[in-house]
């Protein structure tokens, strides 16, 4: 493994990060008083990019905003660059470059900074501690004044029960060479550990290998040949965690402080003038922690203001589910009788709702804002500083180039299913039967058309299926508006 | 609460796992030397005469300096004599601090979970209140540093099989070598003070294996540990349900340690009566002796139960402590 670096050596399966969006980290940074830029017209920042999934699944919806990202892994790059041509996503730069040779001397126009959004996601815990100051001071040098960096962490006390494992797991590896025998091994070991009978320490063992391996089983991609995950993350050479105290110390040391944690945790949204992450953490155990980040001599709010939600926007993914009750596609059931503000963007759905239309005075605003940020903490509702340019179903429905693009490619191999990224940044698993659909929807061929061309595979039911997927995928936010941003 | 580096309890823990282990020597009067490594680099303990020398790492030794540590213990020990490294999961201690620093949070928390974080927590809360026996954590890449200068030195780790040192963690292939065995114990069993062995690599049995009896605490004293050492489980075996129930008795009455032949007797007693009162027979096994010796060993790792194999009060030993 020393030989070649490790993510060439074994690819890495990334993935799009909803929180890790510019419009994800402009609507907290203004929750914070951060008068962050528009994520529409945004440079973005990618530290540790691999294949740019990411970015070019930000980029495919924010035509205007230029993204940059670097990465030490080459072929990481090369396959990202050449996915970036194929979606026309000509707003993205990808380039091989190591962080120590960025920091000393920055990159070349018209990559150079500053930078509005800087994204280091799955690289700090990751990299040697030689080369974490590299990271920290990069991510300093490269945010303008108001600008706001993504940064994500392995978590202590959560992941400490990940140590054990980490530890063991690499032990029974150790012997083993060839990175699918490694990993074979290590899970090998994870199992084992599982079905242990043992008291103490070994029954709460037992109880965090189990869990573990439900967890790699959700993160591995189904058709890779073994977990490229657990060969990066447990067994990689470098896996540390921190601390939130330890974490704003380094920060501190890099002119840099912590905004918030992303996402925003439930217990913000109990009323509270103080606030302190480490006791969330242990509290939590969460072993992974995301934080929003911006320079130390940047103006933030302890607290979030609620009152900057007025000028937001909300996500009216809520589909009617009878009796003035309406589902999101995330499964959460809101209740909105009436004519409250909720059954109002309702009737707009799917979309993005300005909020300060939903209320009638400041009063029942007030409460609105209040009301929103509660089920924003819960993860049951979007809010947006900025709308994306997606809508409904039109006769002619058109996705991101870079989503019929991937739809092709997984129909091409013959793939179960691919996974595809929205205008919401949220990524779901496609079965084959849609990907079909998906891979037509080019804003010049009509429903009919895709159905008719279905119809040998479907027979009478193509029309209910593209219907079906349509409707779907505009709830989940594919479908581009008409006059909005793809290419 | 906790106790750093109190060589009374440290030699006793090497005492009664080397005794298990099968490496004491017979002598009546023990020499042990107890320091941190530095401080045995530095006092260069009598040469030849000391059965015991137990140690800790600070971490503050590079590869020279637990060189010259390991060869003055080395030098120091005696015919029969053994090195014990005592070592700590580093796992635990973050989560005893962690439940040390939040523990009320955390239990009001938990009380509305269940996975492997709360049962962590509360593990570690019950183990922050007492007055457990701690030694520095060790890293993986420390240990093997350590393993790898004292092969160096002359001196070569020994361990016992996993089933032996972590009962209930059941077959786990692939961790043959000793230092192998040594982090699976340490990280599984949640130790916060586990004996390492070293025995000159002249003595050392093949493959650093090493054939443990835990009848052999039969000679031993027993008391309840810091964290009380209540068996509750619904599948305990009776006679050590009704020796734990003994051990915090006594603990309760201010007593001070048993010998294993005293609990195993009144354990019976205990046992009998209260089968009597159910309307159930006690039925005494010749396997008595070692179930008890085998779960009183357990329980020990976990800290519910103090073992010693030598006098409690230390009149079989001649202590020095650098």
């Amino acid at each position: 493994m020393t030989a070649r670096f490790a993510y060439d050596e074994v690819p890495y399966d990334t993935e799009a990060n909803s929180e890790a969006h510019p419009r994800a980290m402009a609507t907290l940074a203004r929750l914070f008083g951060i008068d962050a830029a528009a994520p529409s017209t945004a440079r973005v920042l990618e530290i540790g990019c691999g294949d740019g999934e990411h970015m070019i699944a930000a980029a495919s919806y924010l035509p205007r905003a230029r993204f940059v990202g670097f990465d030490l892994a080459a072929d990481a790059v090369a396959r990202g660059i050449e996915i970036a041509r194929q979606a026309g996503a000509d707003n993205v730069a990808l380039l091989h470059r190591d962080v120590r040779d960025v920091r000393a001397s920055g990159l070349e126009a018209p990559n150079a900074r500053p930078f509005d959004y800087v994204v280091a996601h799955g690289v700090y815990s990751w990299v040697p501690e030689a080369i974490r100051g590299d990271v920290l001071a990069v991510i300093r040098d490269a945010l303008a004044p108001t600008g706001v960096a993504f940064l994500s962490v392995n978590a202590s006390p959560g992941w400490e029960l990940r140590r054990a494992l980490r530890v063991l797991m690499r032990e029974a590896a150790a012997d083993a060479e060839d990175p699918a025998e490694r990993v074979r091994l290590a899970l090998g070991l994870v199992d084992e550990l599982a079905t242990s009978k043992g008291d103490g320490f070994v029954r709460v063992l037992a109880r965090a290998a189990g869990e573990y391996r439900a967890h790699v089983v959700q993160a591995t991609p189904p058709d890779v040949p073994f977990s490229r995950y657990v060969f990066h993350d447990l067994l990689a050479e470098c896996n540390d965690p921190f601390s939130a105290t330890e974490l704003a110390a380094r920060l501190r040391h890099a002119g840099l402080r912590i905004v918030c944690e992303t996402p925003l945790a439930r217990a913000r949204a109990q009323p509270s003038s103080a606030w302190d992450l480490s006791a969330e953490m242990a509290t939590s155990g969460t072993p992974f922690l995301q934080v929003l980040v911006c320079r130390d001599d940047a103006t933030v709010a302890d607290v979030p203001a609620l009152d900057t939600i007025r000028a937001m926007h909300l996500w009216a993914d809520l589909a009617p589910a009878g009796a003035g009750t309406y589902r999101t596609t995330a499964g959460a059931m809101l209740r909105a009788a009436g004519d409250t503000p909720l059954a109002r963007a309702a009737r707009s759905a799917p979309g993005f709702v300005a909020v300060s239309t939903l209320a009638d005075g400041e009063g029942e605003l007030s409460d609105l804002e209040r009301d929103l940020f509660v089920a924003f903490c819960h993860g049951l509702l979007a809010i947006a500083s900025e709308p994306a340019a997606i809508g409904g179903v039109t006769s002619a429905p058109r996705v991101a180039p870079h989503v019929r693009l991937h739809a092709r490619a997984a129909a091409a191999r013959g793939a179960k299913s691919a996974v595809l990224t929205s205008a919401l940044h949220r990524s779901f698993r496609v079965p084959r039967a849609e990907l079909a659909v998906v891979a037509e929807l080019d804003g010049t061929t009509e429903a009919a058309t895709i159905a008719a061309r279905l119809a040998p595979h479907h027979g009478a039911g193509a029309r209910k299926h593209v219907e079906k997927v349509l409707d779907r995928f505009a709830r989940y936010g594919f479908l581009l508006a008409e006059e909005g941003a793809g290419a | 609460m906790t106790q750093v580096l109190d060589a009374a309890r440290l030699a006793h823990r090497a005492i009664v796992g080397a005794t298990v282990m099968g490496l004491m020597g017979k002598a009546k009067r023990l020499a042990i030397v107890v320091g941190e490594l530095g401080a045995i680099a530095r006092a260069a303990p009598s040469a030849g005469h000391t059965d015991l020398v137990v140690t800790v790492d600070e971490s503050s030794e590079d590869a020279a300096g637990i060189a010259k540590a390991l060869d003055a213990a080395r030098h120091s020990l005696s015919d029969d004599g053994i090195l014990s490294l005592v070592v700590g999961s580093p796992v635990t201690a973050a989560l005893i601090e962690v439940a040390a620093s939040y523990g009320d949070a955390i239990a009001s928390a938990s009380a509305t979970r269940d996975d492997a974080y709360a049962d962590a927590v509360a593990w570690a809360a019950l183990r922050a209140r007492s007055a457990r026996l701690t030694a520095p954590p060790v890293e993986p890449s420390r240990l093997a540093l350590l393993v790898e200068v004292a092969a160096r030195q002359g001196l070569t780790l020994v361990e016992p099989e996993i089933a032996v040192s972590v009962p209930g963690l059941g077959r786990v292939r692939g961790m043959k070598s000793p230092r192998a065995r040594a982090l699976l114990a340490t990280m599984a069993s949640g130790t916060s003070a586990r004996p390492l062995f070293f025995v000159p690599s002249a003595r050392a049995p093949k493959a650093g294996l090493l054939r443990a009896k835990v009848e052999r605490l039969a000679d031993g004293w027993v008391a309840s540990g810091a964290a009380g050492a209540a068996e509750e489980a619904s599948d305990a075996m009776p006679i050590v349900r009704a020796a734990t129930a003994v051990l915090d008795d006594a603990a309760c009455g201010g007593g001070g340690p048993m010998t294993f032949k005293e609990l195993l007797r009144e354990a019976r007693e205990r046992w009998s009566t209260d089968a009597r009162a159910n309307g159930q027979r006690a039925t005494p096994s010749a396997t008595d002796a070692s179930d008890l010796a085998g779960a009183l060993y357990r329980l020990a790792g976990d800290d519910r139960v103090e073992l010693w194999m030598r006098d409690p009060a230390g009149s079989a030993m001649a202590l020095a402590q650098l």
